[in-house]
Protein backbone atom coordinates (compact mmCIF):
# COMPACT_ATOMS: atom_id res chain seq x y z
CA UNK A 1 0.00 0.00 0.00
CA UNK A 2 1.41 3.47 -0.76
CA UNK A 3 2.38 5.80 1.66
CA UNK A 4 0.14 9.32 2.21
CA UNK A 5 2.70 11.79 2.36
CA UNK A 6 1.61 14.61 4.41
CA UNK A 7 3.74 18.31 3.69
CA UNK A 8 3.45 21.29 6.05
CA UNK A 9 3.55 25.14 5.20
CA UNK A 10 4.28 28.16 6.94
CA UNK A 11 3.06 30.93 5.33
CA UNK A 12 3.15 34.73 6.00
CA UNK A 13 2.68 37.17 3.40
CA UNK A 14 -0.85 39.20 3.55
CA UNK A 15 -3.06 38.99 0.53
CA UNK A 16 -3.41 40.85 -2.19
CA UNK A 17 0.65 41.92 -2.06
CA UNK A 18 2.89 39.36 -3.13
CA UNK A 19 2.78 36.81 -5.94
CA UNK A 20 3.75 34.54 -3.39
CA UNK A 21 0.64 33.75 -2.12
CA UNK A 22 -0.63 32.54 -5.84
CA UNK A 23 2.87 30.74 -6.46
CA UNK A 24 2.33 28.72 -2.76
CA UNK A 25 -1.40 27.92 -3.63
CA UNK A 26 -0.33 26.69 -6.65
CA UNK A 27 2.15 24.67 -5.72
CA UNK A 28 -0.33 22.98 -2.89
CA UNK A 29 -3.12 21.98 -5.47
CA UNK A 30 0.08 20.19 -7.31
CA UNK A 31 0.85 18.57 -3.95
CA UNK A 32 -3.07 17.74 -3.64
CA UNK A 33 -2.94 15.98 -7.24
CA UNK A 34 0.42 13.93 -5.88
CA UNK A 35 -1.88 12.63 -3.31
CA UNK A 36 -0.38 14.50 -0.51
CA UNK A 37 -2.54 15.60 2.63
CA UNK A 38 -1.62 19.58 3.25
CA UNK A 39 -0.61 21.58 6.47
CA UNK A 40 -0.92 25.35 6.76
CA UNK A 41 0.13 27.23 9.31
CA UNK A 42 -0.43 30.99 7.94
CA UNK A 43 1.51 33.11 10.67
CA UNK A 44 1.15 36.94 10.52
CA UNK A 45 -0.48 38.83 7.89
CA UNK A 46 -1.15 35.44 5.92
CA UNK A 47 -4.17 35.07 8.51
CA UNK A 48 -6.38 36.89 6.59
CA UNK A 49 -5.69 34.74 3.55
CA UNK A 50 -8.42 32.92 4.87
CA UNK A 51 -11.23 35.93 5.54
CA UNK A 52 -14.16 35.61 5.55
CA UNK A 53 -15.35 39.21 4.63
CA UNK A 54 -13.08 39.63 0.96
CA UNK A 55 -15.66 41.12 -1.49
CA UNK A 56 -14.94 41.24 -5.24
CA UNK A 57 -14.62 44.52 -6.39
CA UNK A 58 -16.03 46.45 -9.92
CA UNK A 59 -13.09 47.90 -11.92
CA UNK A 60 -13.96 51.35 -13.55
CA UNK A 61 -10.41 51.72 -15.21
CA UNK A 62 -11.41 48.34 -17.22
CA UNK A 63 -14.94 49.13 -17.47
CA UNK A 64 -15.66 46.06 -15.94
CA UNK A 65 -18.63 44.81 -13.45
CA UNK A 66 -18.31 43.25 -10.33
CA UNK A 67 -19.01 40.76 -12.32
CA UNK A 68 -17.25 41.15 -15.30
CA UNK A 69 -14.25 41.82 -12.97
CA UNK A 70 -14.64 38.43 -11.29
CA UNK A 71 -11.74 39.97 -8.88
CA UNK A 72 -10.09 36.73 -7.56
CA UNK A 73 -10.37 36.13 -3.80
CA UNK A 74 -7.83 34.18 -1.75
CA UNK A 75 -10.39 32.99 0.45
CA UNK A 76 -11.99 31.70 -2.78
CA UNK A 77 -9.06 29.92 -3.44
CA UNK A 78 -8.35 28.27 -0.17
CA UNK A 79 -11.98 27.32 -0.07
CA UNK A 80 -11.45 25.60 -3.16
CA UNK A 81 -8.00 23.86 -2.24
CA UNK A 82 -9.82 22.28 1.17
CA UNK A 83 -12.49 20.96 -1.24
CA UNK A 84 -10.63 19.66 -3.41
CA UNK A 85 -9.16 17.79 -0.64
CA UNK A 86 -12.08 16.36 0.68
CA UNK A 87 -13.02 15.31 -2.54
CA UNK A 88 -9.90 13.15 -2.88
CA UNK A 89 -10.19 11.66 0.42
CA UNK A 90 -7.33 14.01 1.74
CA UNK A 91 -6.76 16.30 4.01
CA UNK A 92 -5.92 20.05 4.09
CA UNK A 93 -5.72 21.56 7.67
CA UNK A 94 -5.01 24.93 7.53
CA UNK A 95 -4.38 26.48 11.16
CA UNK A 96 -4.70 30.67 11.56
CA UNK A 97 -1.83 32.02 14.39
CA UNK A 98 -4.20 32.83 16.95
CA UNK A 99 -2.48 36.17 18.16
CA UNK A 100 -1.76 37.60 14.36
CA UNK A 101 -5.71 36.79 14.03
CA UNK A 102 -6.66 38.95 17.35
CA UNK A 103 -3.58 41.62 16.66
CA UNK A 104 -5.37 42.24 13.22
CA UNK A 105 -9.22 41.47 14.01
CA UNK A 106 -9.28 38.74 11.46
CA UNK A 107 -11.41 35.89 13.84
CA UNK A 108 -14.14 35.59 10.62
CA UNK A 109 -12.44 33.13 8.63
CA UNK A 110 -13.68 30.66 6.02
CA UNK A 111 -15.24 27.36 7.06
CA UNK A 112 -12.62 24.62 7.78
CA UNK A 113 -9.90 27.47 9.52
CA UNK A 114 -9.08 26.46 12.86
CA UNK A 115 -6.73 29.07 15.60
CA UNK A 116 -3.77 27.73 16.82
CA UNK A 117 0.04 29.00 18.14
CA UNK A 118 3.54 28.22 16.98
CA UNK A 119 3.76 25.00 18.73
CA UNK A 120 0.68 24.00 16.32
CA UNK A 121 3.19 24.28 13.46
CA UNK A 122 5.97 22.74 15.60
CA UNK A 123 3.77 19.49 15.52
CA UNK A 124 2.45 19.30 12.26
CA UNK A 125 6.21 19.85 11.20
CA UNK A 126 7.61 17.02 12.96
CA UNK A 127 4.26 14.61 12.08
CA UNK A 128 4.97 15.90 8.19
CA UNK A 129 7.56 14.17 5.66
CA UNK A 130 8.36 17.60 4.75
CA UNK A 131 8.39 21.52 5.36
CA UNK A 132 8.27 24.32 3.39
CA UNK A 133 8.51 28.21 5.05
CA UNK A 134 7.62 30.67 2.70
CA UNK A 135 9.34 33.98 4.33
CA UNK A 136 8.07 37.55 3.55
CA UNK A 137 11.09 39.15 1.59
CA UNK B 1 14.87 21.65 22.40
CA UNK B 2 15.98 18.27 20.75
CA UNK B 3 13.76 17.02 17.73
CA UNK B 4 12.65 13.81 17.91
CA UNK B 5 15.21 10.66 16.90
CA UNK B 6 12.53 10.49 13.20
CA UNK B 7 13.40 13.55 12.01
CA UNK B 8 17.29 13.86 12.80
CA UNK B 9 17.39 10.74 10.98
CA UNK B 10 15.69 12.00 8.13
CA UNK B 11 17.59 15.43 7.98
CA UNK B 12 20.83 13.39 7.91
CA UNK B 13 19.95 11.37 4.69
CA UNK B 14 19.09 14.96 3.17
CA UNK B 15 21.42 15.49 -0.09
CA UNK B 16 19.04 17.22 -2.24
CA UNK B 17 18.36 20.94 -2.20
CA UNK B 18 16.01 22.84 -4.65
CA UNK B 19 16.15 26.65 -4.06
CA UNK B 20 13.15 28.43 -5.08
CA UNK B 21 14.27 32.25 -6.26
CA UNK B 22 11.71 34.32 -7.10
CA UNK B 23 13.03 38.16 -7.46
CA UNK B 24 13.89 39.60 -10.02
CA UNK B 25 17.67 39.80 -9.99
CA UNK B 26 18.02 42.81 -11.56
CA UNK B 27 16.16 44.57 -8.56
CA UNK B 28 17.84 42.26 -5.91
CA UNK B 29 21.24 41.62 -5.07
CA UNK B 30 20.73 39.30 -2.49
CA UNK B 31 19.77 37.08 -5.30
CA UNK B 32 23.54 36.05 -5.70
CA UNK B 33 23.15 34.28 -2.52
CA UNK B 34 21.33 31.72 -4.11
CA UNK B 35 23.67 31.14 -6.85
CA UNK B 36 26.35 30.81 -4.14
CA UNK B 37 24.57 28.37 -2.07
CA UNK B 38 23.39 26.41 -5.06
CA UNK B 39 27.44 26.56 -6.68
CA UNK B 40 28.81 25.53 -3.23
CA UNK B 41 26.89 23.08 -2.31
CA UNK B 42 27.07 20.93 -5.50
CA UNK B 43 31.35 21.96 -5.09
CA UNK B 44 30.69 19.81 -1.20
CA UNK B 45 29.11 16.91 -3.37
CA UNK B 46 25.81 17.85 -2.81
CA UNK B 47 22.88 17.91 -5.23
CA UNK B 48 21.46 21.68 -5.45
CA UNK B 49 18.91 22.68 -8.24
CA UNK B 50 17.64 26.46 -8.72
CA UNK B 51 13.77 26.46 -9.71
CA UNK B 52 13.37 30.36 -10.80
CA UNK B 53 9.63 31.89 -10.00
CA UNK B 54 7.81 35.06 -10.08
CA UNK B 55 10.21 37.41 -11.25
CA UNK B 56 13.64 35.79 -11.22
CA UNK B 57 12.39 34.12 -14.49
CA UNK B 58 13.10 37.93 -15.85
CA UNK B 59 16.66 36.78 -15.74
CA UNK B 60 16.67 33.76 -17.40
CA UNK B 61 16.26 35.39 -20.82
CA UNK B 62 18.89 34.57 -23.14
CA UNK B 63 19.45 38.95 -23.67
CA UNK B 64 19.18 39.38 -20.10
CA UNK B 65 22.43 40.85 -18.65
CA UNK B 66 22.50 38.02 -15.93
CA UNK B 67 25.97 36.55 -15.73
CA UNK B 68 25.01 34.51 -12.26
CA UNK B 69 22.66 32.34 -14.63
CA UNK B 70 25.02 32.01 -17.74
CA UNK B 71 27.74 30.86 -14.38
CA UNK B 72 25.44 28.92 -13.06
CA UNK B 73 25.13 26.69 -16.30
CA UNK B 74 28.60 26.59 -16.49
CA UNK B 75 28.77 25.38 -13.13
CA UNK B 76 26.44 22.70 -14.26
CA UNK B 77 23.86 23.82 -11.23
CA UNK B 78 20.53 22.58 -12.78
CA UNK B 79 17.92 25.07 -13.37
CA UNK B 80 14.18 25.41 -14.18
CA UNK B 81 12.09 28.09 -14.80
CA UNK B 82 8.20 28.05 -13.63
CA UNK B 83 6.69 27.99 -17.14
CA UNK B 84 3.58 29.75 -15.21
CA UNK B 85 5.55 32.82 -14.89
CA UNK B 86 7.00 32.46 -18.28
CA UNK B 87 3.61 32.62 -19.41
CA UNK B 88 2.61 35.58 -17.30
CA UNK B 89 5.60 37.48 -18.59
CA UNK B 90 4.92 36.85 -22.20
CA UNK B 91 8.33 34.81 -21.86
CA UNK B 92 8.91 32.15 -24.72
CA UNK B 93 11.16 28.82 -23.88
CA UNK B 94 12.51 29.45 -26.98
CA UNK B 95 14.04 32.45 -25.40
CA UNK B 96 15.51 30.92 -22.31
CA UNK B 97 19.65 30.91 -21.71
CA UNK B 98 20.65 27.47 -23.14
CA UNK B 99 20.30 25.39 -19.88
CA UNK B 100 17.68 26.69 -18.43
CA UNK B 101 14.84 24.40 -18.51
CA UNK B 102 10.69 25.46 -18.40
CA UNK B 103 9.54 23.49 -15.98
CA UNK B 104 5.82 22.92 -13.59
CA UNK B 105 5.60 23.96 -9.95
CA UNK B 106 4.91 20.43 -9.94
CA UNK B 107 8.80 19.56 -9.71
CA UNK B 108 8.57 21.90 -6.27
CA UNK B 109 6.17 19.26 -5.05
CA UNK B 110 7.94 16.24 -6.16
CA UNK B 111 11.14 17.40 -4.21
CA UNK B 112 9.33 18.00 -0.69
CA UNK B 113 7.45 14.41 -1.34
CA UNK B 114 10.88 12.88 -1.95
CA UNK B 115 12.32 14.35 0.95
CA UNK B 116 14.56 17.11 -0.28
CA UNK B 117 15.23 20.57 1.28
CA UNK B 118 13.40 23.27 0.09
CA UNK B 119 14.20 27.04 0.18
CA UNK B 120 12.25 29.61 -0.22
CA UNK B 121 13.71 32.86 -1.29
Amino acid sequence: METISTLTFALMDAPFEASRTTTVLRLIDSALDKGCNINVFAYEGAVYLPFALQEPHANAVHGHDVDEEDHPLPREWIAALIDKAEGKGLTLKWVNCGLCVDERGAHQAIAGVERGSPADFWKMSVGSNNTLVVGTN
Amino acid sequence: MTPPKRQQTEEAKVKDYMIVETRDMMETRDSEWTGALATKLNQAGECAAIFLAENAVLAARAMADAPMIKQLVEDNVPIFADTFALDERGIASCHLTEGVRPSNISRIADKLIDGSTVIWR
